[in-house]
């Protein structure tokens, strides 16, 4: 599932020395974050939100197979057509297959993660097919040739001159770098585009088991477009989008979208219960609901279960420190950020993507922000445990882990190393700072200063001057 | 062979949650309310006052009006929004305020979405008109919704491709919040729901163009809503 040809640290790299993107990642991450913050101030009681919301979800998540059976006879009995995908090449299979029996020459795309990790855009151009992305980021960068770097906005990577100058080739006329300009623009092409598409190609944010319901939610409108104008709609899901009734929908959309963006809505949310029923004049003829594993099962029943609770806010990014320098393409695979460095090595393997768990700083920002209360931090150090055990990692790496979990055990042990952290890096230390670290260090200050450790530790300090203080 | 599939897939997820199958599941009855707060004691009149204010606040004005001033309501969005052509559910309430009338005196180039005519004709004049109008189902107080259950000839491409939006709905409409409109929905999916049901709230919006935000970029970009008194 890799979208990128360089190594990751390469990849780092480039992002770090990208001016664009180091001016855009903090302007996203802080509109974004301060608007989930205002949000959750608003509702004064944040925590009992997550804590039902981590209930519903983790409830769903243990009792999927039950659920999704629901699912599927409902919506089978509503009209609809349902295909199970254990891989990407089976979804792959199964969708150039409904295109190629409805002879379909093109395909417009409301935003889907899930297409993403089975790459359909690529196969179905393959087949000569035209493929075009609606959602207003998703369409830059494609025109841009590139993969979303951001879960909810994808194309912050982007100025407005770029789309400007990529819209304006597409329309054969020079655009103006207005943003009421170019939208205009994006509006009259994509209308065309809607308006002749054979199919409409959907994801899923949640499906409601109770009444086989898609649940798309949107702030421009393409999903409903997508799933109204063309004949044909196919929604792609990932197995573990779903609540069991539209009780549990209230709880997860209104999380969702406080999260996101910090809107308390966003301004659609539309059910697809079913096709056009006999009365209608509108809306698909066929719906095709095509449901997606693609490693998602080899998470249950493992530590890492949790990780399958996600509703894809992104807030966990727009809290990131590590995000915020090097942003999501860095991260390689289709989800980036602290969720994406958690399941993009379950879902593709540590072989391939054994650096990710190391791109946190553990700082816990992301644990906190996630609306359903994911440990993701503690995730990410799972992770380095279990490439540690399976000796997938560095030597000095494996060496670091067992010292510590020998140090944590030992007690005097640790109190010596902490020391010796402490008065021995003096030596590597000017004016306060050591620029040059031996060793493990080395990766750490090849890119910053780390300040030098003070002459004592908190834990020493607290020995000689803290006791007595709480008399 | 494709329930073979299905049977494979749902076994192996059983499997590795490590239990036999399981079917029929129900959820729990869930005793946190952590919205409940956010509604508790307030009087349906300061409901309708939360659900103007907040609409307010995403560009969109709020007529409250008796449905005797039904006509100069509509006069003046016409007015506003630049009409000239408009497109309307086949709905008994907006038949009831005698809409195609008030639009034909406007001078207004309008037809009744109706599923009985020629349906890609239809969808062409809709996606050429100014204005769509439609009444609303439920109106959510805490965050400005306006929920439609379309079918029939209440069309959901009305509410959708022409850039400017009308939407009619009753006060006596107006729920607390999604958790009221949900379990609506909750309560009619015995009797088959529509196709579609949308939550609408506000003009359709973008930030993809470095986080500025612009209306309008697939859905309607003006949004209008007419409330009508309890009398």
């Amino acid at each position: 599932m890799s979208a990128h040809p360089l190594i990751f640290n390469e990849r780092v790299d480039k992002a770090l020395a990208d001016p664009i993107l180091k001016k855009a990642l903090p302007l996203t991450q802080d509109r974004l974050r301060g608007g989930r913050i205002n949000a959750a101030e608003q509702l004064g009681n944040v925590e009992e939100w997550r804590e039902l919301a981590s209930q519903i979800r983790s409830h769903t998540i243990a009792n999927l197979d039950s659920y999704l059976e629901e699912l599927v006879t409902n919506v089978r009995k509503n009209g609809g057509h349902v295909h199970f995908a254990a891989t990407s090449d089976d979804a792959v299979e199964i969708i150039t297959g409904i295109v190629k029996e409805k002879n379909a020459k093109s395909v417009v795309k409301s935003k889907s993660m899930v297409s993403e990790e089975v790459h359909i855009n690529k196969h179905l151009e393959d087949m000569g097919i035209k493929v075009v992305e609606s959602d207003l980021g998703e369409y830059i960068i494609q025109l841009a040739n590139e993969t979303p770097s951001h879960l909810i906005a994808p194309a912050i990577h982007k100025t407005r001159e770029q789309v400007r100058e990529m819209f304006s080739k597409v329309a054969g006329r020079q655009l103006s770098d207005e943003t009421t300009e170019l939208t205009a623009f994006a509006r009259e092409k994509l209308r065309q585009e809607f308006l002749q598409a054979d199919i409409g190609i959907s994801g899923c944010n949640f499906a409601v088991a109770e009444s086989g319901s898609v649940v798309l939610v949107s702030n421009e409108g393409n999903a409903r477009l997508t799933t109204t104008v063309p004949k044909v709609h196919i929604a792609m899901m990932g197995m573990e989008r779903i609540v069991p009734t539209w009780n549990e929908l209230d709880m997860v959309v209104s999380m969702l979208t406080r999260s996101a963006t910090g809107q308390k809505i966003s301004v659609y949310v539309t059910g697809i219960n079913s096709p056009r029923q006999s009365e209608d004049s509108d809306g698909p003829e066929e719906f095709h609901l095509v449901i997606l594993d693609n490693g998602r099962s080899n998470i249950l029943g493992t530590a890492y279960q949790e990780a399958l609770n996600c509703i894809r806010c992104g807030a966990c990014l727009n809290v990131c420190p590590v995000y915020r320098h090097i942003g999501g393409h860095a991260y390689g695979g289709v989800y980036s950020g602290p969720i994406g460095a958690v399941l993009t090595p379950l879902l593709g393997g540590y072989e391939e993507w054994l650096e990710l768990p190391y791109a946190s700083s553990l700082c816990g920002a992301c644990s906190e922000a996630c609306p359903v209360k994911i440990p993701l931090h503690d995730l990410l150090i799972e992770h380095r445990k279990d490439e540690v055990e399976m000796g997938l990692t560095p030597f000095s790496e494996k060496m670091a882990f067992k010292g510590f979990s020998f140090a944590t055990s030992h007690p005097s042990v640790y109190e010596t190393a902490v020391k010796l952290a402490h008065s021995g890096m003096g030596f590597l230390a000017k004016d306060g700072v050591i620029s040059k670290g031996p060793g493990m260090l080395g990766g750490w200050t090849d890119v910053r200063d780390l300040p030098q450790p003070a002459k004592q530790s908190f834990r020493e300090w607290w020995k000689k001057e803290g006791k007595g203080r709480n008399q | 062979m494709d329930l073979k599939k299905q049977e494979d897939f749902l076994n192996h997820i059983a499997s590795k949650l490590g239990r036999p199958r399981k079917s029929g599941v129900k959820p729990p009855i869930w005793e946190s309310q952590p919205y409940l707060h956010l509604y508790e004691g307030k009087s349906h009149e300061e409901m309708i006052e939360d659900f103007i204010a907040n609409l307010g606040q995403l560009n969109t004005k709020v007529d409250r009006i008796s449905r005797h001033q039904f006509a100069a309501s509509l006069g003046n969005v016409i007015q506003d929004f630049e009409v000239r052509s408009a497109v309307y559910w086949d709905d008994a309430t907006l038949h009831a305020l005698q809409l195609s009338d008030v639009l034909e005196k406007n001078q207004i180039d309008a037809f009744r979405w109706d599923p009985k005519e020629n349906e890609e004709e239809m969808k062409q004049r809709t996606a050429n008109v100014d204005l769509g109008i439609v009444y609303a189902d439920l109106g959510l107080a805490e965050t400005g919704t306006v929920v439609l259950f379309n079918g029939g000839g209440r069309g959901r491409l009305v509410s959708l491709l022409p850039p400017k939006f009308l939407c009619i709905l009753s006060e006596r409409d107006i729920v607390p919040r999604l958790t009221q409109a949900v379990q609506k929905v909750h309560d009619r999916v015995s009797e088959g729901l529509p196709a579609c049901i949308n939550f609408i709230t506000g003009p359709s919006r973008t930030g993809d163009i470095e986080m500025d935000l612009a209306f309008g970029v697939h859905g309607p970009g003006k949004v209008h809503i007419i409330l009508l008194r309890d009398e």
